[in-house]
C-alpha cells in the first residue's frame, strides 16, 4: 500500500505544470468606492469592526449583522445607501478566504430605477423590478479560477429562454468598511423572499422544497406542509400518475436536460430546490453551476437511471410510468441540442471576461489565486475547452451529432 | 428508448476495449521467437509551433521551449524479421517562456510519457521507427476518468544511428494529433524535435 501511496506522490508531483508570471497589478491601498479605476459598480458594506469579524471569524454559525449598504455606480457616484442585515453565505466555499455575503435590505430596493441587475434580462414570468435579497457571491467552488462559471452557465440559460428559474447577476466591486474586499458575482437569490419578488407573489403562497447533501430526500423548507408531503407521498410510494399531477413535467425536463447539458456534478444529490405558487404545480430552480463541466465526460442522466437522491426517483419513476415522458424528453433534448452550442457559450465568456478583464487584477493583488491574469486566461480558456468537449461527448452518447 | 440503453452501450464499449486489449496484449507477448533488448535514453528536445498565441482578447508571443527527455526503452527482435516492436516509458521536463504586452512568463512542465511503435532495421547500424506516443496533457492531481484530454497523443518518426554495440545517436521528429487547443499548446507546442543517445543496457 505504501508503494502506491509514493507512486501516486510521484506521479502528481512529476506531471504537473508551474508558471511564473512577472506583471504590473492595481495598487489597492489607496483605492476607494469613489476613486477606483474600474468599469464596474461597487458596493461598500459598512458594519461594525468587531461584529464583522466575529461573523467573519464564525462563518458556518449563521450569523447575521446589521450593517449600511452604500451602492455605487461605475463612475463613483453614490447611487442608493440602505440598511440591512449581511450574513456569510456558502457552504463548501464558506470557508474560502474571500466569502460570499448575503445581504437582505431592510426595504425593498426599487431595482425599475436603479437597475443594479438589469431588469431587461429577465426570463418571461420573472420580474426583477424589487429587490430585498441579493447575495454577493465568491463565484463558489470556481473561486481563484475563472470568477464567472456559475455566471456564465446562467447566463446560457437566460440568453436561450430555458424554462427555468434562476439567479440573476452580475459582477461587481466589493468594499467592506470602505477596504477593498474583492470582485465578487452580485447574484439575487432564490429563497422565498427573493421567490415573493421575482414571481411577484405573496411570501406566505411560496411552499419551498429543498435537498442538501448528504442527504438524499427532498426536505419541506416553508410554506403549505402538506403540499410537500403530496410530493414526498407520490416519490416514496413511486406513483407516477401523482407526480405528474404535482410537477409541473415541462419545466422539470428542462431542469434535468440543462443540468446535464451542463455537467454538473454536484447535482441532482444536492442544490436541488423547488418550489410551489399556492399548491399549484412544482417548478424547479437552477443554481450553484460551479461544479458544471467538472466531469466534461461524465453525463448525468445515464447515472440518474439508478441514483437514490429524490430527482433521480422522480426522473425514474416518471419514465417508468408515463412512455409520453420519454418521448417528450427526447424531443426537447433535441431541441436544446439544436439550440446550445460551445459557439454560444465562447460568447457569453467573451461577454463577460471583457466586463471584468481591467477589474480581475484587483482580486490577483487582493486574494489570488489566481495568481497571474496569464493563470485566469488560461482557466477561462480551459473552461471552454471543457465545454466543448463535455458537449461533444454527450452529443455522442445522445447520439446528436 | 435511446436513453434506457445507456448504461449497456456504455458496457458494450467496456467490453469492446478490453476486448481489443486483451487481443494487442496477447499479441505483443505471443512473440514466441523474439528476443528483447533494454536501453536507456536521453533527449535534448526543442519544441516550437505558433510564434504567438490569443488567450481571451490578449496574444501572447512563445519564446523557445525547450527540456529533456529520459526513456527506458524495450524493444522485441523477431528472428529473421527486419522489424522490431518498441515500448518506451520516461520522463520529459520542458521549460517555456513567453510575453504578452503586459507581462512576461516562465515555467516548466513536467510529463509522464509512453510510445509504442515500430522499428525497422535498414543496415545493421542505421534502424527508422515510428511511435504512437502517449504523455498525461492535464495534470496529474486533475486527472480524472470522467474527464476528456487527460492525454496527448503524438505520432513520431525516429532515426538511428549506432555508434557502437552500445550506443546509438538518434534523431527524431514528433507532432502531437490531439488536444491541440490553444490553452495546451501555449506551454507545450505541437512540434518536437529530439536528439539523442542510447545506451543498450541488455541484449
Amino acid at each position: 500500500m505504501k508503494l502506491i501511496y509514493l507512486t501516486i506522490l510521484i506521479l502528481v508531483l512529476f506531471g504537473c505544470k508551474k508558471i511564473n508570471v512577472e506583471e504590473t497589478l492595481p495598487d489597492i491601498t489607496n483605492i476607494s468606492p469613489t476613486n477606483m479605476q474600474s468599469n464596474l459598480d461597487r458596493i461598500d458594506i459598512l458594519a461594525d469592526s468587531e461584529d464583522l469579524t466575529h461573523m467573519y471569524t464564525n462563518y458556518l454559525s449563521d450569523i447575521q449583522i446589521p450593517a449600511e449598504i452604500k451602492y455605487y455606480g461605475s463612475n463613483g457616484i453614490l447611487i442608493f445607501s440602505q440598511e440591512a442585515f449581511i450574513e456569510i453565505r456558502g457552504a463548501g466555499s464558506a470557508a474560502n478566504p474571500m466569502k460570499s455575503i448575503g445581504i437582505v435590505f431592510s426595504e425593498k430596493i426599487n431595482n425599475s430605477s436603479y437597475q443594479i441587475i438589469e431588469t431587461s434580462q429577465a426570463l418571461p414570468g420573472d420580474d426583477l423590478s424589487q429587490l430585498q435579497s441579493i447575495r454577493l457571491r465568491n463565484s463558489g467552488n470556481d473561486d481563484g479560477i475563472t470568477h464567472l462559471k456559475d455566471l456564465a452557465l446562467t447566463e446560457l440559460a437566460i440568453r436561450n429562454s430555458i424554462d427555468l428559474e434562476l439567479k440573476y447577476g452580475k459582477a461587481i466591486q466589493v468594499y467592506l468598511n470602505t477596504k477593498y474586499f474583492g470582485l465578487l458575482n452580485m447574484r439575487t437569490e432564490n429563497d422565498v423572499m427573493a421567490l415573493s419578488d421575482l414571481l411577484n407573489v405573496n411570501i406566505d403562497d411560496i411552499t419551498m422544497m429543498k435537498m442538501d447533501f448528504p442527504e438524499t430526500d427532498l426536505d419541506y423548507r416553508e410554506g403549505n406542509k402538506e403540499v410537500a408531503q403530496s410530493l414526498i407521498d407520490a416519490i416514496e410510494n413511486e406513483d407516477g400518475y401523482e407526480l405528474n399531477q404535482l410537477i409541473d413535467i415541462d419545466n422539470f425536463i428542462d431542469y434535468i436536460l440543462f443540468e446535464d447539458y451542463v455537467g454538473n456534478t454536484d447535482w441532482p444529490h444536492n442544490n436541488a430546490k423547488l418550489y410551489s405558487i399556492n399548491g399549484g404545480k412544482f417548478r424547479f430552480l437552477l443554481f450553484d453551476l460551479d461544479w458544471g463541466l467538472d466531469r466534461n465526460r461524465t453525463q448525468r442522466l445515464p447515472k440518474m437511471e439508478y441514483l437514490e437522491d429524490d430527482i433521480s426517483l422522480m426522473y425514474q419513476v416518471l419514465r417508468e410510468y408515463d412512455h409520453g415522458f420519454i418521448e417528450a424528453l427526447e424531443n426537447r433534448q433535441k431541441e436544446l441540442y439544436e439550440l446550445l452550442s460551445s459557439t454560444k457559450f465562447e460568447a457569453i465568456i467573451y461577454d463577460l471576461s471583457n466586463q471584468i478583464d481591467s477589474e480581475i487584477g484587483y482580486l490577483i493583488q487582493r486574494w489570488g489565486p489566481p495568481h497571474s491574469t496569464l493563470e485566469w486566461r488560461l482557466n477561462l480558456s480551459q473552461l471552454q475547452q471543457d465545454f466543448e468537449v463535455n458537449e461533444f461527448y454527450s452529443r455522442k452518447i445522445y447520439g446528436l451529432f | 428508448m435511446k436513453l434506457f440503453k445507456l448504461r449497456t452501450k456504455n458496457l458494450e464499449h467496456l467490453g469492446k476495449s478490453r476486448l481489443y486489449f486483451g487481443l494487442f496484449f496477447l499479441g505483443i507477448t505471443s512473440s514466441i521467437h523474439s528476443q528483447y533488448d533494454i536501453s536507456v535514453g536521453i533527449n535534448y528536445i526543442s519544441a516550437f509551433g505558433k510564434r504567438s498565441i490569443d488567450l481571451q482578447n490578449t496574444t501572447y508571443f512563445l519564446n523557445n521551449t525547450q527540456g529533456y527527455e529520459v526513456t527506458l526503452n524495450n524493444s522485441y527482435h523477431f528472428t529473421n524479421r527486419k522489424v522490431e516492436t518498441i515500448f518506451k516509458v520516461g520522463f520529459r521536463q520542458l521549460y517555456f517562456s513567453g510575453y504578452s504586452t503586459n507581462l512576461t512568463y516562465n515555467g516548466q512542465l513536467n510529463k509522464l510519457v509512453g510510445a509504442a511503435g515500430l522499428n525497422y532495421l535498414v543496415t545493421e547500424e542505421i534502424n527508422l521507427s515510428s511511435y504512437l506516443e502517449i504523455e498525461n496533457n492535464l495534470d496529474l492531481d486533475e486527472f480524472n476518468a470522467g474527464n476528456g484530454d487527460l492525454f496527448r497523443l503524438s505520432l513520431s518518426l525516429e532515426g538511428k544511428y549506432k555508434i557502437s554495440e552500445k550506443l546509438g545517436l538518434t534523431c527524431l521528429f514528433s507532432c502531437a494529433m490531439t488536444p491541440i487547443s490553444e490553452v495546451y499548446i501555449l506551454i507545450n507546442p505541437q512540434y518536437q524535435v529530439r536528439l539523442g543517445l542510447t545506451y543498450q543496457i541488455t541484449k
